[in-house]
C-alpha cells in the first residue's frame, strides 16, 4: 500500500528470481537447440549404423529421432515458456526430462546395437555424449541453490543409465573410456558452470543494487509499476483528496543574500518534510525550489467500485464520509507538523531573520497519471484542486496584513473545510478585495496563524479523526 | 424456451448415462460379458454422465460472464445461464459421482475443462463446497477449498438481478469450513481464510494474509500482505487495512477506515482493547487513590 515511502526491496529475492528466470530461459533455447541437434545426429548418424545393421534404413533412422526425441524437446520448450509452475520446478523438471530424452534417444539403434554385439557404436556417439554432458551444465549455469539437485539428477537419469548399458557391452576398455570421460565431463561441466553461475550472480546483484538504488528515488507507486509490474498504479485516472501547496517567503532574497546558509537550510528542511509527509500517508509530489506540492488520499489504494450493488448506499455514504475524517486529519496534521518544523529549523538556521511560509489547501477530484514524452516521464497530479492550492498559498500574502508580520499563514478553501471538525484555531477571513486569482467564486476562505515568536506545542491544532 | 430444454437436458444427461451403462450389459454375447458389463457399468455411466452434461453445458457456457443480469428466463444472458447451471447442477448434486469426478486427477481436469473451468486444476476441493460458475473461477496451483465453503461467484440481489462476478484464488491459499466467499474476491497467494468467515462483494487478500475464524469482511475491503484479522472481527465496507498489522479479536474496524500502521489499529475498539484500557486506568487509579476505578463484574 503506498505510503509516499521508499519501498522495501530485498537484494537476495530480488537476485534470486532474476537468475531463476534467466536459468529457464536458458533451458527453453536449450531444448530448442535440442531438436535440431538430435535431428541432425539422426542424418549423420545414419551412414555409420547401418554398416553395423544393414537393416536400418534412412528414413527408419529419422522418424523415430522426429517423435523420440525432437517431439519431447519441443515440448519441453514448450512447457518452458508457458506452465505457470514455479522457475525452480521448471528447472528440476527440466534436468529429469532431459535425462529421460537422452535416455530415448540412445535406444534409438546405438544401445541396442550396442548391447548385441556392437560396443564401438558407444565410441561413435562419445564425442557427441562428452560435448553434450558437458555443454549443457556449463550453459545452463545454474543457480547454486539447485546445483546440487540437479546433480544428482544427470547423475541418475543420464548417466547411470549410460553407465549400465556400457557395463553391459563385455568390452572392458570402450566401459571404462565412454563411462569415465561421461562422468568426468558431467562433473566438470557442473563446475564450469558454477563459475558461470556466479558470474551471472554477479551481474544479477548490481542489477539489484541499481534497482534499489532507483527504488529511493522512485518511490512506492513507480517502483512497484516498473518493477513488480503493477501497471495499473500509474494508469490516468481521478482521485478525490487533499492538494497542500508550500512555499516559503522571500526565497529569492534570501538566497541572495545567505547562499550557503540557505543552502543548508533548505537541506535541513526537505530532509524534515521527506520523513513527516509520508509519516502522515502524504505524497510529496514536486518540490520547485522552495515550494512543495503534496497530496493526501490520491495516491491511496482504491477500494473496489460497488456502485452496481443496489442496498449499499447508505453503507457507502458512512465510508466515504470515515475516509474523508482520516483524511482530514492526516492532511492537517501533517501541514501543522510541517510549518512547526519549517519554523523549528529556521529560528536554528537564521535566529536574527524570521522566515515564513504560506500554504494553501483544498479538497476535491485530482487528476493524476503520467504525463510527459517517451524521453522524459513523470507521475503527476493536475486540475481544479491543484491549481487553486497554488492561489490559495499565493492570497496567504494579501491576508497577511491582518496577522503578526512574522507569522506563517495556511488557508483553506471552503471545501476543504467541510470535514474540519476543530474549527476554533481557524479565522474566517472575507474576501472583500479582489479575491482570489481565477476563483472569483470563493467568498471566504478559514486561515490559522502559526505566530513565530509563539512557542506552539505540537498537539496544539490537531484534531481527532 | 429455455424451461423445456431443461427438462430436455436432463433426459438427455441421464438418460445417454443409463443408456451407456445398460446398453452393454443387455447387449452382452454372454453371461460372463454380462458380468462384466455390469461391473464396468458405473465407469461408463460416470463418463457418459460427465460428458454428456459437460457437453450440453457448453451451450450456456458463453453467457457464463461478469455482470449484473435480470433473473428472467427471457433475459439473452440469465436464460442461458440457467442451461449451463441445469447441467453444472446435475452433476453436483450428485454427490457419489461429483466425488468420483473430484477423487479421480484426470476425470477432475476433464470435468473442469468441460464445464468450462480454464485454470490450473492442482487445487484441493471437496464434494460439498459450494461452486458455480466455472468459467469465472481461478483456483492456482495448491489452492484448498475446504468442504461447506462457498465460492460465491453469483449473487442474487433483492431487485430481481443477479451479480455475477470472479473469483481468484491463489497458489497454496486455503478457504476454511464454511467460510462464504462473495462474487469479486480475490485471494492471493497464501492466504487463509480461517472457518466461518464471510467475505462480502469484491474483496481483496493480499499475499500471506490470514482471517481469524467468524470474521466478517464487507464488500469491498482490503486486507494488506502479511495481515492478520482476528477471530470475530469485522472490518467495515471499503475499509484498507494495510500490510503487516494484526487486528486483535472483536475488533470493529468502520466502513471506509484506512488503517495503515498498528498504532492506527488502537483507534478502533475490541474488546481486548476496552478490557486492557480499564485496567489500565485501574492500576493508575489504584497508585492514585489506593482503590481500583471501575467495579469488579
Amino acid at each position: 500500500m503506498n505510503n509516499g515511502k521508499a519501498p522495501t526491496v530485498d537484494i537476495k529475492k530480488i537476485v534470486e528470481n532474476e537468475l531463476y528466470a534467466q536459468t529457464v530461459d536458458r533451458c527453453f533455447y536449450i531444448s530448442l537447440v535440442g531438436i535440431v541437434s538430435f535431428l541432425y545426429l539422426g542424418f549423420c548418424s545414419f551412414s555409420y549404423l547401418s554398416k553395423f545393421d544393414p537393416s536400418i534404413t534412412f528414413w527408419g533412422n529419422i522418424w523415430p529421432r522426429i517423435i523420440f526425441s525432437c517431439l519431447p524437446w519441443l515440448l519441453l520448450a514448450l512447457y518452458m515458456k508457458r506452465s505457470r509452475a514455479s522457475n525452480k520446478k521448471k528447472i528440476i523438471f527440466w534436468s529429469i526430462a532431459n535425462g529421460l530424452i537422452f535416455n530415448l534417444t540412445g535406444w534409438i539403434h546405438i544401445w541396442p546395437l550396442a548391447l548385441s554385439g556392437h560396443p564401438e557404436t558407444l565410441l561413435f556417439v562419445s564425442g557427441q555424449n562428452g560435448a553434450y554432458f558437458f555443454g549443457v551444465w556449463v550453459m545452463l549455469a545454474l543457480p547454486t541453490s539447485i546445483t546440487l539437485h540437479c546433480l544428482v539428477i544427470a547423475i541418475t537419469t543420464l548417466w547411470a543409465p549410460f553407465f549400465l548399458i556400457a557395463s553391459r557391452t563385455n568390452s572392458p576398455i570402450i566401459f571404462l573410456t565412454t563411462a569415465n570421460d561421461t562422468a568426468g565431463l558431467i562433473l566438470l561441466g557442473f563446475i564450469g558452470g558454477y563459475f558461470v553461475s556466479r558470474l551471472y550472480k554477479e551481474l544479477a546483484t548490481i542489477k539489484a543494487e541499481k534497482q534499489i538504488e532507483a527504488a529511493k528515488f522512485l518511490g512506492n507507486d513507480v517502483y512497484s509499476a516498473i518493477y513488480e509490474d503493477k501497471h495499473d498504479l500509474l494508469k490516468e485516472e481521478t482521485r478525490t483528496g487533499y492538494v497542500l501547496y508550500i512555499d516559503i517567503r522571500n526565497s529569492t532574497q534570501m538566497t541572495t543574500h545567505y547562499k550557503n546558509r540557505w543552502e543548508a537550510f533548505g537541506k535541513a528542511w526537505m530532509a524534515a518534510a521527506a520523513e513527516i509527509i509520508p509519516g502522515n500517508r502524504g505524497n510529496l509530489l514536486k518540490t520547485g525550489g522552495d515550494s512543495l506540492l503534496i497530496t493526501f488520499g490520491v495516491f491511496d489504494e482504491a477500494t473496489p467500485d460497488l456502485s452496481d450493488i443496489p442496498g449499499l448506499e447508505r453503507d457507502e455514504i458512512s465510508a466515504e464520509n470515515q475516509r474523508w475524517k482520516e483524511l482530514t486529519f492526516h492532511c492537517f496534521t501533517c501541514t501543522h507538523k510541517l510549518i512547526l518544523k519549517f519554523q523549528e529549523l529556521s529560528k536554528l538556521h537564521f535566529p536574527d531573520v524570521p522566515v515564513k511560509l504560506g500554504a494553501g489547501i483544498d479538497r476535491g477530484p485530482i487528476h493524476r497519471g503520467v504525463r510527459g514524452s517517451a524521453q522524459k516521464m513523470e507521475l503527476d497530479i493536475w486540475g481544479d484542486r491543484v491549481n487553486c492550492s497554488a492561489r490559495l498559498q499565493d492570497y496567504s500574502k494579501n491576508v497577511a496584513s491582518n496577522f503578526e508580520k512574522d507569522s506563517s499563514l495556511l488557508v483553506v478553501s471552503p471545501f476543504a473545510g467541510d470535514y474540519l471538525e476543530d474549527q476554533n484555531n481557524f479565522k474566517t477571513h472575507l474576501i472583500t478585495d479582489g479575491g482570489i486569482k481565477d476563483y472569483p467564486g470563493i467568498k471566504w476562505v478559514l486561515v490559522k496563524e502559526y505566530a513565530y515568536y509563539l512557542k506552539a506545542t505540537e498537539d496544539s491544532g490537531l484534531q481527532a479523526a | 424456451m429455455i424451461s423445456y430444454l431443461i427438462p430436455l437436458f436432463y433426459i438427455l444427461i441421464y438418460g445417454s448415462a443409463t443408456l451407456a451403462a445398460a446398453a452393454p450389459i443387455i447387449y452382452s454375447a454372454s453371461k460372463n460379458m454380462q458380468l462384466a458389463a455390469i461391473l464396468f457399468a458405473p465407469i461408463s455411466f460416470t463418463f457418459t454422465f460427465v460428458l454428456v452434461a459437460g457437453l450440453l453445458s457448453r451451450i450456456g457456457k458463453a453467457a457464463i460472464i461478469q455482470g449484473t443480469f435480470e433473473r428472467s428466463l427471457k433475459d439473452p444472458v440469465y436464460g442461458p445461464r440457467r442451461l449451463y447451471g441445469a447441467c453444472w447442477t446435475a452433476l453436483f448434486y450428485f454427490s457419489p459421482l461429483y466425488f468420483v469426478c473430484l477423487s479421480l486427477p484426470l476425470l477432475k481436469k476433464i470435468t473442469f475443462r468441460l464445464f468450462g473451468y480454464s485454470g490450473p486444476v492442482d487445487f484441493t476441493i471437496y464434494p460439498d463446497t459450494w461452486v458455480r460458475d466455472l468459467p469465472c473461477l481461478l483456483f492456482e496451483e495448491g489452492a484448498y477449498i475446504a468442504n461447506k465453503s462457498t465460492i460465491g461467484t453469483n449473487m442474487c440481489l433483492m431487485n430481481g438481478t443477479i451479480l455475477v462476478d470472479r473469483v481468484k484464488i491463489g497458489k497454496k491459499a486455503m478457504v476454511g469450513h464454511m467460510a462464504v466467499i462473495g462474487p469479486g474476491a480475490k485471494l492471493r497467494d497464501e492466504v487463509e481464510i480461517g472457518l466461518g468467515v464471510t467475505s462480502g462483494i469484491r474483496v481483496q487478500f493480499k499475499k500471506s494474509s490470514k482471517i481469524g475464524p467468524c470474521a466478517g469482511i464487507n464488500h469491498g475491503s482490503i486486507i494488506g500482505e502479511n495481515t492478520i484479522i482476528g477471530p470475530r472481527s469485522y472490518i467495515g465496507l471499503k475499509a484498507i487495512i494495510g500490510d503487516n498489522i494484526a487486528v486483535p479479536a472483536g475488533a470493529n474496524i468502520p466502513a471506509g477506515a484506512n488503517v495503515h500502521s498498528q498504532d492506527d489499529v488502537d483507534k478502533y475498539y475490541s474488546s481486548e482493547s476496552i478490557q486492557l484500557r480499564e485496567k489500565k486506568q485501574d492500576l493508575l487509579h489504584i497508585l492514585q487513590q489506593g482503590e481500583p476505578l471501575t467495579k469488579v463484574r
